[in-house]
Formats: C-alpha cells, structure tokens, sequence
C-alpha cells in the first residue's frame, strides 16, 4: 500500500513498516525453527509496483536461510510480461530461497518429504474454483506418504460482502478435504481467519485499513505426521496499530473524555487514528479541542479526522452581543430563524451565522 | 427657536448701529452687494456660537475697520423663554450676557463663562477654540445657516458628526426605526469581501483566479484529469493483459488444431490427383469427338454448297436478260425528251425582248411626270418670290417711317404730366390773384388791359388779377389794379418755371403738345403692327429668307433641265405622244408599270420550264446509267457462279464422290459418341465438383489457421511489448496518490462551497435588512422632500444612504443622476430643498432658524418662482432669514413688510442718525 493519503512522514513511516514485517516474519521463523515459509499471494500490491519496493523486499528475504515459496495473487497475478515476477528487477534481485510458483505444479521439497501444491493467479480475475487443479492425483507422483500442502489465493464463496476476496477466484470450502491435505494457506483476506482445521488465512502481516479487526499476524504450522490434523499458532508482527474513534464533543465533559481516550493509546508513535467527531462546541472549547488535537497529531503516527467535525457554535448571549437593534439585528434573527429551522438551507444559515459572529470580532478588532 | 431681533454695531463693515427686525416664517434682507447682509448673518452666527472673549482669525474676521470693538445684541425666542443676548467682542476683554424671560414672568441674568456655557448647552454646540478649527462643533448649524456660495454643496458635507446624530435620534423617534450605523456598515463591507471571494457582483459565481471555490475547483478538476489519465492507462494495461490472454489461448488452440487439419488436406489433395487423371482421358476421347464431328459437318456442307451454286446459276440467268430490257428502254425516253427543249428556250427569248420594251417605256413615262411635277414646283416658288419680294419693298419702307417717329410713351407721359403741373400752378396763381367781379349796372363797356369788351346791364365779368391789371369801366372809371404779397410773386415764378419747363419739353420732342406726341405714338404703333403683320407673311412665303428663295427657284429650274434630258434620252421617233396633263401622265406610268410587271413575270415563268425540262433530262440520263451497271454486274456474277462450281467438281469430285464421303464420315461419329457417353457417366459417379472443394476447403483451413497464428503471434509479442513498457512500474503508486489528492481536493470544494453559501446567504441578508430598515428610518425625511421637492421638479424623488448622502435623484423626465451630474443651478437648489427638509425633521415642535445667504444666484427667474414656493411651505415650521440682493424676485411671495429689511436705506438712517 502506497498509503499516500497519509500525508508527510507518516506515509513513508508506513511503508516502511510493512518492509520491515518482512525481517519480524523472518526473526518469528527463526525463533520456532521453521523449515519453509509460504507466501500465499499479493506479495506486492500490484504488477505496476515501484521497482524500489521490489528490490528491497527480495534483499530482505534473501536474509531468511530458510526456503521462501511465493504465489501470483490477485495483485500481483501472472498473465504476461508485465507480472512483477517476470520483471527483470525482479530477475536480478530474486535471491535464491526465493520461489515463485507461477504455474499449477507441484512443488516437492524432497528433503523435507513435502509437495507444495500451488494454485497460483494467472489473471485478476479466474472464473470459478482455482484450487480445482488440487485433486488427490495432483502431486501425487512427490513425497509419497509425505506432506500435501496447498498454498492458494482467493475467497470463500461465502464470504459475505465484507470479504475482502473478490468471488471470483473462488475456493472450494472442503479443498483441504477433497485434495487430501495435510494443510491449506491461504491468502487474500487481510485479517486472520480458520476455515477448518488444516485452512487458514494468516492475514496481512502489518494492518492496511482501519476496517482490519485482526491483521498484523503471522501463523506457525506445526506438521506433526501426514493426515494428522496441524497445530496453528498465530504470532503478531504487525507493528502498526489503526484505530478507530466516533465520539460526541459538546461539553467540557467531552473533551476530558476524548482527552483521557487519547491518554489509553499504548504506543502512540506507531498508531494510527482515525477520528471522527461530531457536536457543537463554544469558541473556547474549540480553542481547546485544537490544542488537544495538534498535540495527538504530533504525538500519532497519523490523526485522520472524517465527518462533519465538531463545530463552533456561538452562544445566545455571544451571538446577542452582535446587535442589539437596527438592520444587523434584524438579519441576525432572520439567520437564526433559518438556523433553528429543519429546512435544507439550516446548514448555510448555521454557517453563516457563525460567520456574522467571526466577521463581528473582526470588525471589532479593526 | 425664534429670532426677534438683532442689533449690530462696530462689527465688520456694519459701523453705525444697525437694528433689524425678526417675524416668524420668512424674512427677506435686500440689499446691493457689499452693503453688509453677509455681515449681518455673520453676526448672528457669531453671537450664538462664537465667544466674546475669542481672538486669532474669528477676531480678525470681525474687526470693524473704523476701530472699536464689535457689539452684537440678539433677542431670540425659545421654548416659550426670550432671551436677550448681548455681546462685545474685545479679544480676552470681551463680555457676555443673557438675559432670560420666561413666559411666567421669572427671570435671570447670567453673565461671562455662565452665560456661554448656557447658550451653548442650548444650541447644542461646543467651545470654539481660539484658532480657527473648521464647524464640527457647531452642531445642527452649519446645516442650516447656508452661507453665501456654499448651497450648491453636497448637503451632508455640511452635516457634523453631532449634526448626523441630532437627525439619527429624531429619525429614530419618528419612525421607530434604528439603523446598525457604522458597525452595520462595517459588517456588510466585511461581508461583502467575503462574498467578493466567491461571487460576482451580479450574484453569479466568480470566475477570477483568486476565488478559493475556482481555485479548490480547478485543483480538482486537475486532480480528476491527472486521475482519470492514469486510471486509463491502468485500463489499458488490464486490456493489454486481457488481449494477451486471449491471445495466448488462441496460439494454443491453433497449434492444438493444426496438425490434424494438415493431414485432412493431404488426403483430399490424392483424391483430387486421381480424379484429375480420369478427367484428362475423357477430355483427349471427347477431343477426338469433336474432331470426326467436324469432318462429318464438312463432307455435309459440301454438298450443300454444290446444290446452291447450281440453282443460284438458274436465278442469274433469268435476272441478267430483265436488265437488258430495262437498259433499252431509258435510252429511248432520255431521246424523246431532249427533243422538246428548243421550244421552250424560243419561248424564253421572245418573254426576254418583251420585257426589255415594256421597261423602255416605263422610264420615258416616268421622266415625262418628273418633268411636268418640277414645272409645277417652280411656278409656285416664283409666285411666292414676288410676294416675297414685295412684302420686303414694305417692311423696309415702315422701317425708314418708324425711325422718323421719335415719339415714346414715357415722353407722352412726361409732357402730360409736365402739362397738368403748368396747369396746378396756374390755378394756385389764380388762387393767389386778386379776384374781381364787375357787374354792369347799365349797359356798359368794359376795358380790361386794354382788351375792351361791352358789358351787358346785370352781367357779371369775374377776373383774376395776378399781376397790375388795368380796368376802365367805360368812362366812369379807370382802376389799376396791383395784386400784392410774397405768395403770388412765388407762384407766379412757380407758374413761369413750369410753363418755360413745358414748352422746352415741347421743343425737344418736335411736337406742340403732349396730345400732338399722343397722336404721333399712335400712328408709330399702327406702322409697327403693319411692320410684324408683313414680317410675319415674309416668313410665311420665304421661311429662309428672300434670298434663299431665289436659290431654291435656281436648283429646281437645274433639275427640271436634267429631266427633261432624260425624258429626250428615253424618247425614240415611234414613240406616242404623252399627255401634258400630271394627273393623265402619272395614269400613264401606273399602267406601264403594270406592263413591265406583267412581262417579267412571264420572263420568269419560260425560265421556270425550261429548268424543270433540263432538270428531267438529268433524271433520264441517270436512269439510263443505273440500267447499264445492273446488266454488267449481273454478268459478272453470272461468271463468278459459274467459276465456283468448276473449281468445287475439281476439288471435291463429281456428286457421286461427294455423296459417299458423308455417309463415312456419319458413321465414324456415331462410334466414337458411344465411348465418351460411357466414360462421362463413370466420371460423374466420382462426383468431381466434392472433392475439388474438400481439397480446396481443407488447404484452405491450413493456410487460414497458418496465417490467424502468424497474426496472433504479431500481436502477442506487441502486447509483450507494451506490457514490458517502463512506464508501469509505479504506477500503482502514482493513481494511489492521485486518488488521495483528489478526495483531498473533493474535500476542499465541500468547505469551500459551504463557505460561499455562507458568505452570501449572510450579504444577502445583511443588504436586504438593511434595505428595508434603511426604508423605513428614513421615511420621515423622505416624507419632507417629497412634499418640497416636486415643487421644483415634478414627479422628482431624491434617494439616500443611510448616512443621509444623496445618492441620486430621480427625475421622470431626465432619469437618475448623482448630485455631481446635476447643473450648478439645480445643485443649489436640490440643495437648498435637502438641507430644508432636514431643518424640518430636526424642528420636531419647536421653530428652527434657516439662513439662506444669496443661496439661490445661479438659479433663472422660473426656477426661482419655484424655489419661492417652496421656501413659502415651510414657513410653517421654520424661521428663514434670507439675504438677497434681488428683492423683486422676493416681492411676489408677499412678505409682511414688516419683515422685509432694505439693508441699504436701515445703513443710510443709522448713519445719519
């Protein structure tokens, strides 16, 4: 993710991190003495990718010691020459632990006694099953009486509207059974989720949305003999944190609380916040709301505010004290009139009633 | 506020002391320039604002010029109080003091500082500094005291901050109404730069650069654009990898499908071969078919041939002996008819020499009439010569008479009138004489200047004596008779003048009297009227004068000589005679004319004949040759008939041999028809037509198949090519950050249109409120100027802003104008008219004074009328004291005399007092 709607360093510091996921993924391998690591697809965000982001991530797996089997997602899909694989940057920094099964074969790793079936994405868009290539025949010529494991990319076709897997490239719910798999991984659904006990999605290593409840892990799969169900352990190395607030801000009272929610966060410097606030408060308190906000978003990695935003709201006594009689009078109630109304235009003359009182102060301060 | 009276004394120009009398209404000081009415003003003023003890340029302003320090006393009446005020103005010595009577009878004297500070708490005006500091303190007054040259001023450039204030708060009370002032004003300046921001004056949303809705616009239109061009080319890049697929898989199917569709080919292509074979057999044997067909056909058409050639030979033989007998027969009618042609020539000769004759004697008959007319015509030009000549004898002879008469009817005229005098001076002698009537008492004679004459009894002799005349009464008495006096001596030189005149008029003309020169005139116009009469018959008879009538006479006489030679030219000895009648020989003429006519035509009629003859012997001739070729060509097809059946029986033998080379060749044909029958039907069988197009089809699929995969493949490494293009790289990353820049964009329109429907909901709000509060406060003082001003103009109305400036008037004959576009004329008047009105609203119900000095000099005599009228209707509520140096135009608005002060004559008795 480019996440260039974060303005400044923070964009940068993002990126940054989910580069760096690459090198806590490598540290969790080493420390449970993983044997391979599976990449179940959209390495890479997409085929059109930055050169600079490939060479980086290639030079951080080539780290890894350990062999590292990636497959063609939607984002990155294998259909021509434009797939970031068959990029001669690629070409050039691929290290050689690094593998990218571009094509529906079986990939044995002889010493380990395991075939890696792979259902990689040849285009954005597959019609149907992808994974229906993985039938107890595919592969069967390696590691007999070995470990099968699928690596596939795509969505349950029950996932409902929320799924971030487009039904498209869809997955047999029961591949896992009907391919005779020691284990399925899974990729595409950005947070971690277990379909049944040998299918799994491990989820983006490092959260990309506020709307990820559970992103930012790893799984370790412990195969402990063919047939036999696997131990799946998730391991967090995500190191950013997205939250999310909505609150009200109409008393001081709000603003204490929205102050105090703001205390709770642990690990500022690596969260991000997306607030969204509503209400009405006085002159003083906004002075003391953007205090409160210009502190949090030097403090945050990013403070992304949405919605309408809290708003000034004079009082009656400092909206009286504009005119008390004469034309300026007259409007003021005519404004305020239509502000209190509920009719489409009570938001202009909302407005511009706070705009009276603004140009007010100004004209007093002239 | 009323002033009474004021009494003026060492104060500028006004020395002696001068006092002047105030009523309510108007009041009217005349007066010549310079006499002091502006000094008077000034004094009133000064007494009422300035105070005694001030000094610098108010003092110097005031100092009279014969020394002595200026005294002001003024008698002012208010809220049913009279103040009398009294002021001597010394510099730091100056004195003042207010006496106050109230209608109740208390009261109060006040003096110095005291006295000041009330007048000025009345007046509602501040301490005057000592240095001159313009009239900002001087409250309501510099507004209604206009002094000279300063009524054409805006209005309001006379209006003080107190001044303004004073009509705010009466205008506030009279309507109800309170404007915002200048905070309201500040704020709708502040809202109108605002809403600048975002709108154009006439409400539309602004197009210029610095508008932050344009720019948050245009930032996002770019933002879309630039979005739009990579989303594209991203699209583009998802076809170009589509296209690829596509194009992938078909290579595939193709090179899956090839091998089989080659192998398909090749089979068909034997099975073409054999049949191929097969057909080239039965094409040599159905070669050879045709070519025994052929000899059969020959052998046939030989025989054929030999039995034409025999009964051609008959049919020319019969035709060539019709020919012989035609050509005999043209040559026997082309004879007979050249026969008959020396007839009809003889009849064309003889036609000929007729002609010739007729001719002849029509040209002879024709000079005889051309002789006889030009006699005719030289006749009667002779007789018109010697009428010609004569009338010419006559008009020079009237010629000769008229000159001799010298007489003119200006002459007769003068010599008449020359008469009539002689005759008027005559009678005034007569007038003049002594007139004396003898009456005979008895017969008697009577002898006047020696002229006697015998006097009957009772008859009377009347005579007038102009000059001493002798009477002798028979013998009885002489008397001398001396008429006397200075008048007769003149007439009679009158009468001797006029006579001596007559007769020498007389002399002159050679007549003896002017009826002598009357006669005369009238014969001259007898002889002048003969003379046109004969000029007018000359015309007549010889139009171009005499002498071109004797030529014409000269050329008919030549041409008559040349007729009469042709006539002699044309004559032979056996000739008629002709007629010496014009009328006969022109009878003669016309019919030999028709002779000729007649003679010709017969002429042409022998020439007719004899072309229709020669044109039949033509017709003959051909004929007789077309006879002569039809019987030679039907011998020579005779012999060439006859040629061909000779060289047939050499060639081909007599008929015997002829007849059995046909039955050969019949049965030759027969056998071989019999072979390609059969081998046609096994051909057909094979069904030929099938397997040429399954070999044509199916090669035909090879190459197809070969030629879609050459495509394909071009394609497929362009769509390499394309897909391997550096630009692609990033651009994942370039459309993630157009989009963030476009939702940030998006974004900022939102606010920025939110700000502008803020901006101009509140200007709108703020002009509309104001308008209708701003129509209401000022209500009252429009009200004012709408009673003053369409006295002046009609139907007029004047607009203002809510500092009270003018901002136009309207008038329905001219339009709107702002004050500045208005004449110098109607500024002070419209002037005049507005700082009225504002005197109005500010009396409230108390009177106000108004001082008008000389405000109105730029205005003509109907503008003034008007202008009166309206300094008439506000005498109601207003105190006006007007200083003018035209009272005449004052005098119609009948002011009490009592209030009417002659500044001049008030000078002349207080100097003389």
């Amino acid at each position: 993710m480019p996440f260039n709607w974060v303005e400044g360093d923070a964009g940068a510091r993002l990126r940054q991190m989910r580069l760096d996921s690459i090198d806590r993924i490598i540290e969790v391998a080493s420390d449970r003495s993983a044997q391979f690591i599976l990449v179940a697809g959209d390495l890479f965000d997409a085929n059109t990718i930055e050169d600079r982001i490939v060479i980086q991530a290639c030079e951080k797996f080539r780290h890894a010691n350990i062999p590292v089997l990636v497959i063609p997602g939607n984002h990155d899909h294998c259909a021509g020459p434009d797939c970031v694989y068959r990029r001669k940057t690629f070409a050039e920094s691929r290290p050689d632990n690094l593998y990218v099964l571009e094509r529906r074969a079986p990939f044995p790793l002889e010493s380990l006694n395991v075939v890696v079936l792979p259902a990689p994405l040849r285009q954005r868009h597959e019609v149907g099953d992808t994974t229906q290539h993985i039938t107890p025949d595919f592969g069967a010529d390696f590691a007999r009486n070995g470990y099968r494991i699928g690596l596939a990319h795509g969505g349950m076709p029950w996932f409902g509207e929320d799924a971030a897997g487009e039904a498209t490239n869809a997955i047999a719910q029961d591949r896992s059974t009907q391919g005779q798999l020691d284990y399925l991984a899974l990729g595409d659904w950005h947070s971690t989720k277990a379909i049944d006990l040998r299918t799994w999605y491990s989820g983006a290593p490092e959260p990309t949305t506020y709307r990820q409840h559970d992103a930012g892990n790893v799984l370790c799969v412990e195969l402990q003999a063919p047939g036999e169900d696997p131990k799946v352990e998730k391991l967090s190395v995500g190191k950013s944190q997205w939250l999310r607030h909505d609150t009200d801000v109409s008393s001081a009272e709000d603003l204490g609380a929205l102050a105090a929610w703001f205390d709770a966060i642990d690990r500022p410097l690596d969260t991000l916040v997306r607030l969204s606030l509503v209400g009405t408060v006085s002159f003083e308190q906004m002075k003391e709301l953007e205090n409160l906000l210009k502190l949090w978003s030097g403090k945050l990695l990013h403070l992304r505010q949405r919605g309408a935003g809290v708003i000034t709201e004079p009082t009656a006594q400092e909206i009286d004290s504009i005119a008390s009689d004469g034309y300026v009078k007259m409007a003021l109630d005519q404004l305020r009139a239509g502000a209190e109304s509920e009719g489409e235009d009570q938001t202009t003359a909302s407005d511009a009633l706070r705009l009276l009182y603004r140009l007010n102060i100004q004209g007093d301060a002239n | 506020m009323l002033i009474r009276r004021v009494s003026v004394q060492d104060f500028g120009c006004l020395t002696a002391t001068t006092d002047v009398e105030f009523g309510p209404g108007l009041n009217v000081i005349h007066g010549p320039n310079e006499i002091g009415k502006t000094t008077l003003f000034r004094a009133i003023r000064y007494a009422l604002t300035i105070k005694s003890t001030v000094t610098g340029s108010f003092f110097n302003d005031i100092k009279p010029r014969s020394g002595g320090h200026p005294e002001v006393e003024l008698v002012f009446e208010h809220d049913r109080t009279t103040f009398t005020l009294k002021k001597r103005f010394q510099k730091q010595s100056g004195t003042t003091n207010l006496q106050l009577s109230s209608s109740s009878g208390t009261m109060e004297q006040l003096a110095g500082e005291e006295a000041e500070d009330r007048l000025r708490e009345l007046l509602g005006v501040e301490a005057t500094q000592r240095t001159r500091r313009g009239s900002e303190h001087l409250g309501i007054w510099p507004l209604l005291w206009v002094e000279q040259g300063q009524s054409g001023d805006v209005p309001t450039d006379h209006l003080t901050d107190s001044g303004r204030a004073a009509l705010d708060t009466q205008l506030s009370e009279l309507s109800g109404e309170v404007l915002a002032g200048g905070s309201g004003e500040c704020l709708i300046e502040l809202a109108k730069t605002e809403y600048d921001d975002f709108y154009t004056s006439s409400g539309q949303e602004s197009s210029r650069a610095d508008s932050p809705l344009k720019q948050a616009r245009d930032r996002m239109d770019d933002a879309a654009t630039a979005l739009d061009e990579l989303e594209s080319r991203e699209k583009e890049h998802a076809a170009a990898v589509d296209q690829y697929i596509r194009t992938t898989a078909s290579i595939a199917e193709i090179d899956e499908q090839l091998p089989a569709l080659k192998t398909k080919a090749l089979e068909a292509k034997k099975t073409l071969e054999q049949l191929e074979v097969s057909q080239r057999q039965f094409e040599k044997l159905e070669a050879e078919l045709r070519t025994s067909e052929v000899e059969q056909q020959r052998a046939q058409e030989r025989v054929n041939t030999r039995k034409k050639l025999r009964l051609e030979l008959e049919a020319i033989a019969k035709e060539l002996l019709d020919a012989t007998l035609r050509l005999e027969g043209a040559r026997d009618a082309e004879k007979e008819h050249a026969g008959k042609r020396s007839e009809l020539a003889d009849a064309l000769t003889q036609s000929e020499s007729h002609t010739k004759t007729s001719d002849r004697l029509q040209r002879r008959a024709a000079a005889h009439v051309e002789v006889l007319r030009l006699r005719g015509k030289i006749k009667e030009l002779q007789s018109s010569l010697s009428k010609a000549t004569g009338l010419r004898a006559k008009i020079i002879a009237a010629d000769v008479q008229l000159e001799t008469l010298a007489v003119t009817a200006a002459l007769v005229k003068k010599l008449t009138t020359l008469e009539r005098q002689v005759r008027e001076d005559e009678l005034a002698l007569e007038a003049a004489a002594a007139s004396i009537e003898v009456t005979a008492l008895l017969d008697t004679e009577v002898e006047i200047n020696g002229d006697s004459e015998n006097l009957k009894a009772d008859a009377t002799k009347k005579l007038y004596a102009t000059e001493s005349t002798d009477v002798r009464i028979g013998d009885m008495a002489s008397i001398r008779i001396t008429p006397g006096g200075d008048e007769i001596v003149e007439r009679r030189k009158d009468a001797q003048k006029s006579t001596q005149k007559l007769q020498k008029a007389l002399q002159d003309a050679d007549v003896e009297s002017a009826e002598d020169a009357a006669e005369q005139l009238e014969t001259k116009r007898q002889i002048d009227s003969e003379h046109k009469q004969n000029e007018n018959l000359l015309e007549v008879h010889a139009p171009d004068g005499v002498d071109a009538l004797e030529a014409q006479v000269g050329v008919v006489d030549e041409k008559l000589k040349q007729a009469e030679l042709t006539l002699k030219g044309s004559s032979e000895s056996s000739d008629d005679s002709l007629p010496d009648d014009a009328d006969s020989a022109q009878n003669v003429l016309n019919d030999l004319n028709d002779m000729a006519d007649e003679a010709r035509r017969a002429v042409d009629d022998a020439r007719k004949r004899l072309a229709v003859h020669d044109s039949k012997q033509q017709q003959l001739e051909a004929d007789r040759r077309v006879a002569e070729q039809g019987a030679k060509e039907q011998e020579k097809q005779q012999q060439k008939l006859e040629a061909a059946l000779a060289k047939s029986v050499e060639e081909h033998g007599d008929d015997e041999v002829l007849g059995k080379t046909l039955t050969d060749a019949k049965q030759t044909y027969s056998t071989q028809k019999e072979k390609v029958d059969g081998l046609e039907a096994e051909l057909d069988e094979l069904q030929p037509k099938t397997i040429v197009n399954e070999a044509q089809n199916s090669q035909q699929a090879v190459d197809n198949a070969g030629q879609e995969r050459d495509d394909l493949r071009t394609a497929q490494i362009r769509l390499e090519a394309e897909l391997s293009a550096g630009d692609l790289a990033g651009l994942h990353e370039r459309i993630d950050r157009a989009n963030a820049k476009l939702d940030a964009a998006t974004e900022d329109v939102g606010r920025q249109t939110r700000r502008a429907h803020a901006a101009k909901l509140l200007y709108e709000t703020l002009r509309a409120c104001r308008d209708e509060v701003r129509s209401r406060y000022l209500a009252p003082l429009e009200k004012e100027v709408a009673k003053l001003l369409p006295m002046l103009f009609p139907n007029a109305k004047i607009d203002f802003d809510e500092q009270f400036k003018l901002t136009q008037v309207n008038r329905r004959s001219v339009g709107a104008d702002g004050f500045d576009e208005l004449s110098g004329g109607s500024q002070e008047q419209v002037g005049v008219v507005v700082r009225l009105a504002m005197a109005m609203v500010l009396a409230g119900d108390q009177p106000l004074v108004v001082m008008l000095d000389d405000a109105l000099v730029s205005t003509d005599d109907e503008r003034y009328a008007r202008m009166g009228a309206v300094l008439a209707r506000c005498t109601d509520k207003l105190q006006l004291l007007v200083a003018t140096c035209h009272w005449n135009r004052y005098r119609r608005l009948g002011v009490p005399i009592n209030q009417v002060t002659d500044l001049s004559e008030k000078r002349r008795v207080a100097a003389a007092s």
